[in-house]
C-alpha cells in the first residue's frame, strides 16, 4: 500500500501526532488530576463530613500500615549502623553512629522509607477499592443517591493519609533508631546512654520540622493519586488492574521527585542550604 | 407480605405540568463513536415508558442521562422541565434525591450490609435511625428480602441483588424509578419475580418509570398485567382497564441511537418492520 506520510507537512507527521496526543492525554489527566485534588481538599471545609469514613480510613491506613512500617523501620535502622560504622571504624569514630543514624532517619529514610511504603500498600489499595466500586457502577450509584462520591470517597481518604502518616514517620523513627541501638549495642558494644545521647543531641528543631513536614505533602500525593487512578479506571477488570500498579509506580516517582524538591527548600529555609 | 408501601405525598411544587422527562434530539459519543444520534422523546408523569434495543443502542446511556449521570454532547434532557446540563453537580445531587435507580447489577455497596445498603440514603439525609430502620423493614418486606437484612451482597444471588437494589432505590419514596435492564441474566422465574415487583410498584405507588429492556416480553407483561392489591396478584388488563389506569402504554424502541419506532403493543405487533419482529422472535 502506497503511504504518503513523507509529503505530510512536519507537524501534520504520524510522529507528531502521537507525540501530540499523548502531550494532550498527560495535560488532560494532570487536569483532571488537580480538578479531583481539589475539590477533595475544598469538602474538607463544607458540610457534609463524614467522620465514620475518616475514622475508617484512618484506622485502615494507620493502624493498618503499623506492623509493616515497625518491621521495616527496625531492619532499616539496624542496616544503617552496620553500613555508618564500617565507615566510622577506619577513623575510630564508631561513638557518631548514633548521630548519623538519628539524622539520616528522621530528615530522610524515615519520612520516605514511610511515605513508599504506605504508597506501595493504600495507594494501590485505594486504586483497586475505588476503580473496582466504578466498574460495577457502584459510584455512579452514589451519584444517583445524591452523595458526592469525592467527599464520601476520597475526602476521608485523603485527610486520613494526611493525618496518619506523620504519626506512622514518627513510630518509624523511633524503631529506626531502636534498630540501630540494638546493632550498635551487639556489634559495636555502644552503650545505651553513648548511642542515645548522641543520637537525641544531634538533632535539632529543624531536623524534626524536616522530617514531619514531608509525609504531609507524601501523604497528600499517594492518596490523590491512588484516589485518581481508582476514579479514571477504564476497561473493566483489566483496567483495575493496571490502575493498581500505576497507582504505586506514580505515587512513588512522585514521592521521590517532591522529596527533592523539600528537601532543598527546608535546608535553605533552616539556613543549612549549600 | 406486606404491598401496601406508604406513599410518600410530595410537595405541590413538585409536580410538574408537563412531561417529568423530555429529550430534545440529544446527541452523545465517546472515543469509540458516536452513540446517541438524536435521540427525542417524552415521559408523562406517572407513565411507565419502556425503552427496548438491542445492546448498545444507548438506553443505558439514556437513563444515565435523565438522571444528571451524564451530559450530552448537544441537544437537551429535560427533567420537571429543568434543563439538567445547565445545574451544577450540587443542584444535580438535590434533583437526584427524587430519582431511584436500579442498576442493571444492582451496583449494590460491597462494603455495606443488605439493610445499609437499602438505608444508604435515608441516613444521608439524616433521618432519625427509628424510622429508618422501620422504612428499611417495610421496602425489603415488599421485595420479600426482609429475612436477609444482615447479609452481605457477596452472599446473594444475582435476582436477590436486584430485590435489594430495588428497595434500595425505593427507600426514599422517589417520584420517578429508572430501570436499567432489572432482568437481564436471570433466569425466567427470577425475572418474573421482578417484573411482579415492577407492576407492584406501578400499581401501588404510581410511580413514573423509565424501563430500559431487550427483552420485549417485559415489555408486554407491563403492558398487559397488573397487581391486585386485594388478591397480591398479577391479572391481565382488559382493555378499559389499561386506559383508565395508567393510561397508554407506549414502546419505545432504540436502534442507532434513536427512536426507530414508538407504539403501543398492538402496533409493535402489527408492524412488518424486520427490526421489530426480530425482538418478537
Amino acid at each position: 500500500m502506497a503511504t504518503t506520510d513523507s509529503n505530510l507537512p512536519p507537524d501534520r507527521t504520524p510522529t507528531y501526532g502521537v507525540l501530540s496526543r499523548s502531550l494532550m492525554q498527560g495535560l488532560l489527566s494532570f487536569q483532571n488530576y488537580s480538578i479531583l485534588s481539589i475539590r477533595a481538599m475544598a469538602s474538607i471545609f463544607t458540610p457534609p463530613h463524614y467522620i465514620g469514613d475518616l475514622l475508617e480510613q484512618m484506622d485502615i491506613i494507620g493502624v493498618g500500615s503499623l506492623p509493616v512500617i515497625l518491621i521495616t523501620g527496625f531492619f532499616i535502622g539496624a542496616v544503617m549502623v552496620l553500613q555508618t560504622a564500617t565507615q566510622f571504624a577506619r577513623f575510630g569514630q564508631t561513638a557518631l553512629t548514633g548521630d548519623a543514624v538519628s539524622i539520616a532517619l528522621v530528615r530522610e529514610l524515615g519520612p520516605t522509607i514511610t511515605g513508599l511504603l504506605v504508597a506501595g500498600r493504600n495507594a494501590s489499595g485505594m486504586a483497586s477499592e475505588l476503580g473496582s466500586m466504578l466498574v460495577t457502577e457502584q459510584v455512579d450509584a452514589m451519584r444517583a443517591m445524591g452523595t458526592d462520591p469525592v467527599r464520601k470517597l476520597v475526602t476521608p481518604r485523603v485527610l486520613a493519609t494526611i493525618l496518619m502518616l506523620p504519626l506512622l514517620v514518627a513510630m518509624s523513627d523511633l524503631i529506626g533508631l531502636v534498630g540501630g541501638f540494638f546493632v550498635s549495642f551487639l556489634t559495636l558494644h555502644l552503650n545505651s546512654v553513648e548511642f542515645w545521647t548522641r543520637a537525641i543531641n544531634s538533632l535539632d528543631f529543624s531536623d524534626l520540622m524536616q522530617g514531619m513536614t514531608k509525609p504531609l505533602f507524601f501523604g497528600f500525593i499517594l492518596s490523590t493519586v491512588g484516589c485518581y487512578k481508582g476514579l479514571s479506571v477504564t476497561g473493566g477488570t483489566q483496567g483495575v488492574g493496571r490502575a493498581t500498579t500505576q497507582a504505586v509506580v506514580i505515587s512513588s516517582v512522585f514521592i521521590i521527585a517532591t522529596d527533592v524538591v523539600l528537601t532543598k527548600l527546608m535546608l535553605f529555609f533552616s539556613g543549612h542550604a549549600l | 407480605m406486606n404491598s401496601a408501601l406508604q406513599i410518600v405525598e410530595k410537595p405541590a411544587t413538585d409536580a410538574p405540568s408537563g412531561p417529568v422527562i423530555s429529550f430534545e434530539d440529544v446527541h452523545l459519543g465517546f472515543a469509540e463513536g458516536e452513540v446517541l444520534r438524536g435521540l427525542s422523546f417524552q415521559v408523562a408523569q406517572h407513565e411507565t415508558r419502556v425503552l427496548i434495543g438491542e445492546s448498545g443502542t444507548g438506553k443505558t446511556l439514556a437513563l444515565k442521562l435523565a438522571s444528571g449521570l451524564l451530559q450530552p454532547d448537544s441537544g437537551r434532557v429535560l427533567f420537571s422541565g429543568r434543563d439538567l446540563s445547565r445545574l451544577t453537580e450540587d443542584e444535580l445531587f438535590d434533583l437526584r434525591r427524587r430519582i431511584g435507580f436500579v442498576f442493571q447489577e444492582g451496583a449494590l455497596f460491597d462494603s455495606l450490609s443488605v439493610a445499609d445498603n437499602v438505608a444508604y440514603r435515608l441516613h444521608e439525609e439524616g433521618q432519625d435511625e427509628e424510622k429508618i430502620e422501620a422504612r428499611v423493614n417495610e421496602v425489603l418486606t415488599f421485595v420479600e428480602m426482609s429475612d436477609a437484612l444482615d447479609r452481605m451482597p457477596s452472599d446473594l444471588s444475582g435476582g436477590m441483588r436486584r430485590r435489594v437494589s430495588i428497595a434500595r432505590a425505593l427507600a426514599s419514596s422517589p417520584d420517578v424509578v429508572f430501570y436499567d435492564s432489572p432482568t437481564a441474566g436471570l433466569d425466567p422465574v427470577t425475572s418474573q419475580t421482578i417484573i411482579t415487583l415492577l407492576l407492584r410498584l406501578r400499581d401501588t405507588q404510581g410511580v413514573t418509570a423509565l424501563l430500559a429492556t431487550h427483552r420485549l416480553q417485559d415489555a408486554f407483561a407491563m403492558a398487559n398485567y397488573r397487581f391486585d392489591p386485594k388478591s397480591s396478584r398479577i391479572v391481565p388488563f382488559t382493555k378499559d382497564e389499561t386506559a383508565r389506569d395508567i393510561g397508554e402504554i407506549k414502546f419505545l424502541f432504540l436502534c442507532e441511537g434513536k427512536v426507530y419506532f414508538e407504539g403501543t403493543p398492538q402496533a409493535v405487533l402489527d408492524s412488518p418492520d424486520p427490526y421489530l419482529k426480530k425482538f418478537l422472535v
